[in-house]
């Protein structure tokens, strides 16, 4: 098997991975291929990934969006028309539209290691209280 | 007040999210902390919310020329299938077992990302 084929396998395996994780808990899809992609990049150069992370953070969010649609229909159907607020999603839905087109055309512009290790803090704060309140310990 | 409170955080996660700095995290943590939306509806407007903000920051990216549509590709195939056993799997787990994993997967991957961030990596 050449060393193109183990990478497009790689990458499957690595979609397959992201998408369980981005179904079961509605987060982390991107987190895995942004990882995952890094890693297959330098040990099968035959996928000609490019190895700036700008574009391995695009390709990332361009690769989520379609098993984000999937989960999104499943769970659709799964509740039916109960599960959609209209109000409450329109109301996230707009900014959300707004904040993403800003964040893109800032990706190449901002400097972002201490953000990035703030948010870091935070999402392990986060990850803890989570854990330690269904425990209820906090 | 709480209306426009969800209605900033989701611009500012959106925002943070486009520059690549997991906001998509942010907005299901402000959704989990912060509001009183149940579990299972927090995971389903975190998932409409990054298909909202994706699809804005998609054509810039197709501007710019950062994707790699091969690459894309084979993950959309992969991710399809994982969404539908991911998602088949979260509407029949407890909620308390799907707070432990989203709990376990952000500390994972918040120490991932810091010493990442120290050994000289994004």
């Amino acid at each position: 098997m050449t060393k193109s084929k183990i990478g497009t396998a790689a990458l499957l395996l690595c979609g397959t991975i992201a998408g369980i994780l981005n179904g079961l808990i509605g987060v982390g899809g991107g987190v895995v291929i942004v990882y995952a992609v890094g890693a297959i990049r330098e040990n099968f150069h035959g996928t000609a990934i490019s190895d700036e992370p700008h574009d391995v953070f695009a390709t990332a969010v361009a690769s989520v969006l379609p098993m984000t649609i999937v989960s999104v229909v499943l769970r659709a159907f799964a509740a039916g028309e109960s599960l959609f607020d209209g109000d409450d999603i329109a109301e996230f839905v707009v900014p959300a539209v707004a904040g993403g087109a800003l964040g893109a055309f800032f990706l190449d512009k901002v400097s972002s290691l201490w953000l990035t290790r703030l948010f870091s803090c935070l999402t392990v704060w986060a990850g803890v209280s989570m854990i330690l309140r269904e425990a209820g310990l906090f | 007040m709480t209306r426009l409170l969800f209605a900033a955080a989701a611009f500012v996660s959106a925002a943070l999210s486009g520059m690549g700095l997991g906001g998509g995290g942010l907005f299901i943590i402000y959704l989990t902390f912060a509001s009183d939306i149940p579990q299972s509806e927090a995971q389903l407007y975190n998932l409409i919310f990054f298909i909202a903000a994706s699809s804005a920051s998609l054509p810039l990216h197709i501007m710019y020329r950062r994707l790699n549509f091969a690459v894309i590709a084979a993950l959309s195939i992969g991710g399809a299938v994982g969404a539908l056993i991911g998602t088949s799997l979260s509407l029949n787990f407890s909620r308390g077992l799907i707070r432990y994993i989203m709990g376990a997967f952000f500390a994972a991957s918040g120490i991932f990302s810091l010493v990442r961030s120290f050994r000289g990596g994004r």
